[in-house]
């Protein structure tokens, strides 16, 4: 288990979530400190998006606590969330909006200042190389571009922890290689990033750390400059299969005495 | 960031995203240039002497004047405006989990609870909107058919217009908590149109009055001379603790929201 730290940007302690017979989240313990890019890989349907749902609180856990800046998610206060950016799932994008008015209601969601929130958009606009599209409506964009803009509602204003699901999903190489870079500068700059993949070969250019998820539970983990990751990765799916298969059925609560 | 600073952000947003929504501005113009063009057509059809119309329209409406437009206006405004107002709250609600954006209002520095008492603010304040533009717009086209001189008659008229757009608006509220319990739009449209199948039954069996969703409708019906009975202020009244808890039921809903 993670030693519990006020250092930790996030943390998670034994954190479980079912859903009826299915384990979804198996006594998870993770830490993201400042200045990290920390990525969890697995397969579909590993649990990784039910542990971000969980972190920004859209889900309670049944067991274990969430920790944010060194405060139980249980008890944050909407204030607390403040320069906390996330993207889970679907880009936060309003159709009858602009590309810029949609970044401008995630700035002012975010807590950025009103006189402030045209500089931050601004900025972001340029950074993941919207300005092409700022003037259209969300609904005339491509899906590569839409994830755009939900990097961007994510990353806009001063970020100083950044939760992102499959971040590259849609993208072209370009947009692959901005939010790269993207993610790189914030985690210089300070802010503690955690992003679900299941593309190793990406996550392996910009992750200080891999933790390898698997049916709900943290299975491993990956040296990011490692050599032949793909083969550790399996390696370790296949051990954790292999450990589930001896107890029983994998995905399945055990039953208790 | 404040509770206030909260409140005036969460409007801010929740303006952007309203006054650029084609379903609001299509119900908007629905509802106001139908019911005038409604009004309009059924005082036309009235004055040429269409006897089954003015049977339908009943003695009020066949008097025509401002008397008939308004009762026309009367008989109308608590079903289209019930459902126009319910597709908007429903809408105003269910599309952020219809869209998948809902999960974008977590983790933020503006609670939930302040952006559903925001979104709240904007329908109230437009559905006041909708309904003086309703009733400004009935004055102008009365005007221009030469319906007879401004007096204080006319006044009240209107302003009982202007009462029973407001308190159709407030119960069409509940659309808002429908769409939030069941994670969509659609659902809340379904109740909204259920809602005016109930309230026409209410009516027929004679306990309209008592059925919040009923009262101003049959109010509405009630020729101008007729006196307000404490009873009826009572039914009337009574809409606005429904609307109130409707409202409450709503913004714990999306404090508490789990998905």
């Amino acid at each position: 288990m993670i030693k519990a730290t006020s250092e930790h940007a996030i943390r998670l302690r034994g954190v479980s979530k079912s859903y009826k017979a299915l384990r979804a989240l198996d006594s998870i313990d993770l830490g993201v400190l400042a200045g990290e890019v920390h990525a969890l890989v697995g397969l579909n349907g590993a649990g990784k998006t039910t542990m971000l749902r969980v972190l920004l609180g859209v889900i309670q856990p049944d067991a274990g606590s969430v920790w944010v800046r060194g405060k139980n998610v249980a008890h944050l206060s909407a204030a607390d969330w403040s320069g906390v950016g996330h993207l889970i799932e679907t880009p936060f994008a309003y159709p009858e909006l602009t590309v810029r008015a949609n970044i401008e209601v995630a700035a002012l969601l975010s807590g950025v200042a009103k006189k402030k929130a045209k500089g931050a958009v601004d900025s972001i606009v340029d950074e993941l190389n919207l300005g092409a599209w700022a003037a259209q409506r969300m609904r005339s964009l491509s899906l590569g571009n839409r994830q755009r803009v939900g990097l961007a509602a994510a990353l806009v204003g001063e970020v100083q922890i950044a939760v992102l699901d499959e971040p590259a999903n849609s993208l072209d190489p370009a947009g692959v290689v901005l939010v790269r870079d993207a993610i790189r500068r914030r985690a210089h700059a300070g802010a503690a990033i955690l992003v679900s993949s299941h593309h190793l070969d990406e996550v392996a250019r910009v992750a200080t750390n891999i933790t390898v998820i698997n049916s709900g539970r943290v299975v491993g983990a990956l040296e990011p400059t490692g050599i032949d990751l793909e083969r550790q990765f399996f390696a370790l799916i296949e051990a954790d299969a292999r450990d589930t298969t001896d107890a029983g059925p994998a995905g399945v609560v055990k039953a208790t005495a | 960031m404040t509770p206030n600073k909260q409140f005036s952000t969460a409007l801010t947003v929740e303006w952007m995203k309203f006054r650029r929504s084609p379903v609001v501005i299509i119900t908007t113009l629905l509802l106001i240039v139908g019911l005038l063009a409604m009004c309009g057509a059924l005082l036309y059809a009235i004055q040429s002497g269409n006897p089954q119309l003015i049977a339908k329209a009943g003695p009020t409406a066949a008097a025509g004047g401002w008397t008939g437009i308004f009762a026309i206006a009367s008989q109308v405004v608590p079903t289209a405006g019930l459902l126009a107002f319910g597709v908007v709250a429903g809408w105003v609600f269910g599309r952020e989990f219809t869209e998948g954006t809902v999960i974008g209002l977590f983790a933020r520095p503006v609670s939930r609870t302040v952006l559903a008492l925001a979104k709240f603010t904007i329908l109230l304040l437009w559905i006041a909107a909708c309904t003086l533009g309703l009733v400004s717009s009935l004055l102008l086209l009365g005007i221009a058919l030469r319906l007879g001189p401004i007096d204080s008659a006319l006044l009240s008229l209107a302003a009982k217009l202007v009462v029973v757009g407001v308190l159709t608006g407030l119960l069409a509220l509940v659309a808002g908590l429908v769409a939030t319990w069941t994670r969509g739009y659609l659902s809340a449209i379904g109740t909204i149109i259920g809602v005016v199948v109930l309230a026409v039954i209410a009516s027929f069996v004679g306990v309209g009055g008592w059925f919040p969703y009923a009262a101003p409708g049959i109010w509405a019906a009630t020729p101008s001379s007729t006196v307000l009975t404490l009873t009826m202020t009572i039914q009337l009244l009574l809409v606005v603790p429904v609307a109130a808890i409707i409202a409450a039921l709503t913004v714990r809903a999306w404090s508490r929201l789990q998905l």
